[in-house]
């Protein structure tokens, strides 16, 4: 489904332009690493829990005057640039104005405020999380329109131990992931009665993300 | 709004709209001409990709009757490429980004028309391009159009009726 | 049910020598280019950009030349290339009013701003085969001007229908401010209701030939139109396309377009007075043909809108909407020559077992009626009884 209006950015009184001098280059062979991006990213949904990263290499994203952890994660960056295209708008949880203009200039991607438009959401601060039901879950005739989370977090390998089941786990997987707020695990199982309708999601780490569909089941300790 | 179909007249220095358009309407060969008579021997300055020439589609819009809401029409293959010059001396501290975004399947072309779209934008080439590459290639385009007009012209019909004598 | 058939590899390798070859013909005579095809099969090349939906002459005379003239199969080449190439975007809707025309008519009304401009047409040709064309280096075409002088720059041609329409007669199309994004059948299957836009894009690439049929029959009666050919025009256009990075629109070529808007009689309804209303066609290249056909049957589509009774076939969205593309007719119909080997044998069985029955009782029917005949003594035949 196209958006309501595809050049709501040019006509926004809000919406600056892109800035070109400091514009950070996105592939350098389109059609190659967009593939290797996808396959790393199908790879990992379709095997909850497994740590898989992500071979792009990209020029990393500045922040003015930012710290590391400003950085936005190649891995989330690359998904981005492979995935998006002029028909998915893309909700960044806090202005990155390198990042956004990164997006807008290589994908064409149309950025949005509105969580319910938002078919990818960028969310850097896995601690204060927007609530899920803020997000488009899809609806029984197009499950697949539901939007998908790339989160920002601080490890994949500590945190509090968790047990995920469910397709494409044999049996249990074993999961550690630190930084994300509790709420978010709360949320997220209050909507599982709503399959076919959900959210997807991927946790990113540097070049690394762990994919977490809507069918897997996830024990906190 | 759009003054299509129409190329600018040669009054004053193009405007970057302007010589978009006219970069859009060169073929290869002319452009390559062109830019050399342009650069004079000097050898055009170093550049980066921020987007390698690539080559996709644009859907083509028409109005419903002509004047109303807009409807799809059909697609055309589009080549667009943008660069940025690499900073040097002589040039300006900003360096500029050139773009060239026109019909057809050639990143050739698209390479020579967004270097010239960069050094239009920097101030230590600008006057030899307008001079030199521009409004040579706006008179082609010129006298394209005015060749086209006279072919058609000829075929217009002048009505005479016939007046019965009483 | 389709069979999975292995084998024939071979077959398939040699039976693609045999089309290249064929395709090839006579290697004593000279290949055709493809840039002799784009130059001198150009309404060839207008129908396969059209139907195809991709505007690149060189893509749809390379169709043409890999086709070996089969203009449906070269339509099917260049549909499946443009699922090779990303979408950059949509272009600004086309300023057709800023035509440079080469042609330039209207039935409908005479004296018009700009003038009836005739182009380069078929229309006062007499139909006669020309066999000077047969001959190599044919008449060249030195009486077109390409003469020193200057020409004065080509008068304005404003729309007929708009300028003509002093007493308001003439239903005007207009931009609506709160008009949705036109659906695009290139991302969205057809669903219905169709929304005018959508119609609209379908017909553009409609094959030629059907909406010729269904534009024809519009005109015999099936469907109650009484069209005039308000304005045609065939010529360059500029294309523009916005660009996020600029924050604004760039021309980034021109194409050739042909466009007609046909004016049509309307009775009025209940809250609608008479007026009279347009069919609209628009299509690449010099296709008047196409467009004429397209604008008769974009007006037959309108009579649900207009409060018309649908009385026809032409006027039904869906018989019509559903096969107009010729890539899917063609497909649909070419694919009963896919092994159906399976269903045609159980189709077999099943007539084997019907026919089976049938003589069974037919013969038991026959048994009983010998039964009965022993039973009751037949009269003997009489000289009165056979008289």
């Amino acid at each position: 489904m196209l958006p309501d209006k595809l050049s709501n950015n040019l006509r926004g009184p809000d919406v600056t332009s892109i800035d070109l001098a400091t514009l950070t280059p996105g592939f350098n062979d389109t059609v190659h690493d967009s593939q290797g991006v996808f396959r790393a990213l199908l790879d990992a949904l379709s095997r909850p829990g497994k740590i898989v990263s992500i071979d792009a290499v990209l020029p990393s994203l500045e922040q003015d005057g930012g710290t590391a952890a400003a950085h936005v994660p190649m891995a989330a960056f690359a998904a981005l640039l492979a995935l998006a295209d002029y028909s998915t708008p893309v909700l960044l949880q806090h202005e990155h104005r390198g990042l956004s203009d990164a997006l807008r200039f290589h994908t064409g991607a149309p950025l949005t405020n509105d969580h319910a438009q938002a078919v990818f959401a960028y969310l850097h601060d896995a601690q204060s999380l927007p609530p899920l039901d803020a997000f488009s879950l899809g609806d029984p005739e197009t499950p697949e329109s539901a939007a998908m989370l790339f989160i920002r977090v601080d490890s994949l390998n500590e945190g509090p131990q968790m047990t995920w089941r469910g397709p494409g786990i044999r049996d249990s997987q074993a999961v550690r992931i630190a930084g994300v707020a509790p709420s978010f695990w709360h949320e997220r199982a209050l909507l599982a009665s709503q399959f076919p309708c959900g959210i997807d999601c991927y946790f990113v780490h540097g070049g690394s993300v762990i994919g977490l569909p809507r069918t897997t089941r996830v024990e906190v300790a | 709004m759009s003054t299509s179909a129409q190329t600018p007249a040669p009054s004053g220095p193009a405007t970057r709209r302007e010589w978009l358009a006219i970069l859009a309407r060169t073929p290869r060969a002319c452009m390559k001409d062109a830019l050399d008579a342009a650069l004079d021997g000097a050898s055009p300055p170093e550049f980066d990709w921020l987007r390698a020439p690539d080559i996709g589609l644009a859907m083509v819009r028409g109005r419903v009757g002509g004047s109303g809401d807009a409807f799809n029409l059909g697609e055309v293959t589009v080549t667009r490429a943008t660069l940025r010059l690499r900073a040097g001396e002589g040039h300006s501290a900003i360096p500029a980004v050139g773009m060239a975004v026109h019909m057809g399947r050639d990143k050739e072309r698209a390479t020579l028309a967004a270097l010239a779209d960069a050094l239009l934008q920097t101030p230590a080439f600008e006057a030899r391009m307008q001079e030199h590459l521009l409004a040579p290639l706006a008179a082609r385009i010129a006298e394209n159009r005015a060749q086209k007009q006279a072919r058609a012209a000829g075929t217009k019909v002048e009505f005479f009726t016939m007046v019965r004598g009483d | 049910m389709y069979v999975a058939v292995k084998g024939g590899e071979r077959a398939i390798e040699r039976s693609w020598d045999l089309l290249a070859a064929n395709r090839r013909g006579d290697e004593a005579i000279a290949e055709l280019g493809v840039d002799q095809i784009r130059e001198q099969l150009g309404l060839a090349v207008a129908r396969v950009m059209t139907e195809g939906s991709v505007y690149d002459e060189e893509l749809a005379a390379l169709a043409i030349k890999q086709a070996a003239g089969d203009l449906v199969e070269a339509i099917f080449l260049l549909r499946a290339y443009r699922t090779t190439l990303p979408r950059f975007g949509y272009t600004v809707p086309l300023d057709t009013e800023n035509m440079l025309a080469e042609r330039r008519i209207s039935a409908a009304f005479k004296d018009i701003p700009g003038g009836q401009m005739l182009g380069g047409t078929y229309d006062y040709t007499q139909r006669l085969l020309d066999f000077s064309l047969l001959a190599e280096g044919g008449p060249r075409a030195s009486n077109v001007g390409s003469s020193k002088k200057i020409a004065p720059e080509q008068e304005a041609m404003p729309r007929v229908l708009a300028l003509l329409d002093k007493e308001g007669l003439i239903e005007q199309e207009k931009i609506h401010a709160d008009a949705p994004e036109p659906g695009d059948l290139s991302r969205e299957p057809l669903m219905f209701p169709v929304a005018r836009p959508v119609r609209l894009q379908n017909l553009a690439r409609a094959d030629e030939g059907f909406l010729l049929a269904v534009g024809y029959a519009t005109q015999r009666g099936y469907a109650n139109s009484h069209p005039f050919a308000g304005e045609i025009r065939y010529g360059e256009v500029a294309v523009e396309l916005e660009l996020e990075e600029l924050g604004f629109a760039v021309e980034i070529g021109d194409i050739d377009i042909t466009e007609c808007q046909m004016i049509n009689q309307f009775a009025g309804s209940g809250d609608v007075p008479p007026t009279f209303t347009q069919g609209y066609g628009l299509a690449f290249g010099h296709s008047e043909r196409k467009a004429m056909a397209m604008a008769l049957v974009d007006r037959a589509l309108r009579a649900q809108e207009l409060g018309e009774t649908v009385s026809s076939p032409t006027q039904d969205a869906e018989f019509v909407l559903y096969h107009s593309d010729n890539v899917e007719a063609s497909g649909f119909v070419q694919h009963l020559k896919l092994p159906h080997y399976v269903d045609f044998q159980s189709e077999l069985e099943l007539l084997r077992r019907l026919r089976a029955g049938i003589e069974k009782q037919a013969q038991r029917e026959q048994a009983a009626q010998e039964k009965h005949q022993a039973h009751e003594p037949q009269p003997e035949p009489s000289e009165e009884n056979a008289a």
